[in-house]
């Protein structure tokens, strides 16, 4: 019988705090406020008017006027998001050059990249449907631009 | 005849009695899935450590430093990580070491989500490591039980897996209140999740990542995403429903399973505790499978034994 009352007692203030903790994000911005591992689940429910993308990201090019877009795990790792928000902040603070500079070396080592000869990180805007469908690309604006670095053959 | 008070039938129903395999079966599976989660991805989340202290953007318990951790202390975290899941799913001085566990996991996936992007892959898995941490999850199919035989089925051993259930469904009533709270019934007409698909794939392809095959040819069909969203709400908001019994539960986890699937079609994005199942597990009598494929594997093993060698 104790045993039994030890159990209900442990079990429901464990299971009170878990269950209220998990609730808890319910009172809270879903945007602002989210956190890990109590979440508001924000994913999927923000309104994107015109499926519209204004992000920078990192490209490199060729002097035909070829370009690639440079995957995440030559700018941050392999995290697509993780890739995002490294180029954001990099851009925030100025040190669009020096992220060039890294991602340029690291490019400079992958065969993809072999006909292309700079690197350059941008700020496009784009539209979702436009662009994936349509095929039709939005404005870009180059915040930093530098050389692949290759050694002498 | 006088029916029970909802209070005391609420109590009786949560802490019913069920057998410890169960509760083992649930340790031995999530245990076993964050043990291979944590350490395919080591050099990714070891990876971490050269991360550049301005990037730093804590989120929960890791708002309790300042900067990120030194570099060989966040190593040797990811490494205990590895070792005590590895006790963890083994039923090893789970009392003690458990605890240890849930802590760690939680510090390291927590670790990975402070750096200006908070993940939404492995909140479950947390969560549910926690809650087997605080319950006797190795009174069965564990080191620690392997002289004094499984525990009886009681009480102790059914809340934890009512609690389970309960985190997995009222994360998805989250999620779907999330949608509401943002987008109101408007979200149930389609046009924000054909935005957010475009956007996500549009945004992958300009990260240099490949995007879904399938998004391009649907999102020239508007009317579909209508369905679809409509989909979502009443899965996510329906949750609670899968804790009835384990049929409603089992059709619940399968739509809820299906929805992941579309998720991974619709935008490459890959939830591995649900699509593998592991997070509907609490749901569904997880220890029978589990049992037949222990007494098939000890039949092999013992007609392996009784063969004679070779002369």
């Amino acid at each position: 019988m104790a045993t039994s009352r030890a159990t209900r007692l442990w079990g429901g203030l464990v299971s009170l705090a878990v269950l209220g903790a998990v609730a808890w994000p319910l009172g809270r911005d879903p945007v602002r406020e989210d956190s890990f591992p109590l979440s508001t689940y924000p994913m999927f429910a923000v309104k994107r008017a015109g499926a519209r993308v204004a992000i920078d990201y990192v490209i490199a090019t060729g002097p035909d006027g070829a370009r690639r877009h440079v995957p995440p795990e030559l700018v941050a790792n392999a995290e697509v998001m993780q890739a995002l928000m490294t180029v954001r902040r990099a851009v925030q603070r100025g040190a669009a050059s020096a992220l060039c500079a890294e991602v340029a070396a690291r490019v400079a080592g992958d065969r993809r990249f072999v006909a292309l000869d700079a690197v350059a990180v941008v700020f496009g805007d784009h539209r979702g449907v436009d662009y994936l469908v349509h095929g039709r690309r939005g404005g870009e604006r180059v915040h930093a631009r530098c050389p692949i670095p290759r050694g002498a053959p | 005849m006088s029916l029970p008070r909802p209070d005391r039938a609420l109590a009786a129903w949560w802490f019913a009695p069920a057998p410890a395999e169960r509760l083992a079966a649930l340790r031995i599976l999530v245990g076993a899935f964050a043990l291979g989660y944590v350490a395919s991805r080591l050099p990714m989340f070891l990876g971490y450590a050269d991360f550049p202290a301005r990037d730093w953007a804590p989120v929960g318990v890791t708002r309790l430093v300042d900067a990120p951790v030194p570099a060989p202390v966040h190593v040797a975290l990811a490494l205990a990580t590895v070792v005590l899941g590895a006790l963890f799913t083994a039923g090893v001085a789970h009392r003690a070491l458990a605890p240890l566990f849930a802590l760690v996991l939680l510090w390291l996936l927590t670790y990975r989500s402070s750096w200006g992007m908070v993940f939404h892959t492995e909140n479950l898995l947390a969560l549910h490591v926690i809650v087997l941490a605080l319950a006797p999850a190795a009174d069965a199919w564990s080191w620690d039980a392997r002289r004094r035989g499984p525990a009886p089925a009681g009480p102790a051993h059914g809340w934890p897996v009512r609690l389970m259930a309960a985190v997995t469904c009222l994360s998805y009533v989250l999620a779907g209140v999330a949608k509401l709270r943002l987008g109101g019934l408007a979200w149930a007409e389609g046009e924000y999740l054909r935005d957010q698909v475009a956007v996500d794939n549009l945004r992958k392809v300009l990260l240099g990542a490949e995007p879904s095959a399938l998004a391009t040819p649907l999102l020239e069909s508007p009317g579909l995403f209508g369905a679809l969203a409509v989909a979502t709400l009443v899965i996510e908001l329906g949750a609670p429903v899968a804790m009835i019994g384990p049929r409603v539960g089992l059709a619940w986890s399968v739509l809820a399973w299906g929805f992941h699937v579309g998720v991974v079609a619709l935008m490459a994005i890959v939830f591995p505790y649900p699509l593998l199942g592991v997070a509907y597990a609490p749901l569904l009598p997880v220890e029978r499978p589990l049992a037949w494929l222990g007494r098939r594997l000890g039949r092999r093993l013992g007609r392996r034994r009784r063969r004679p060698g070779p002369a």
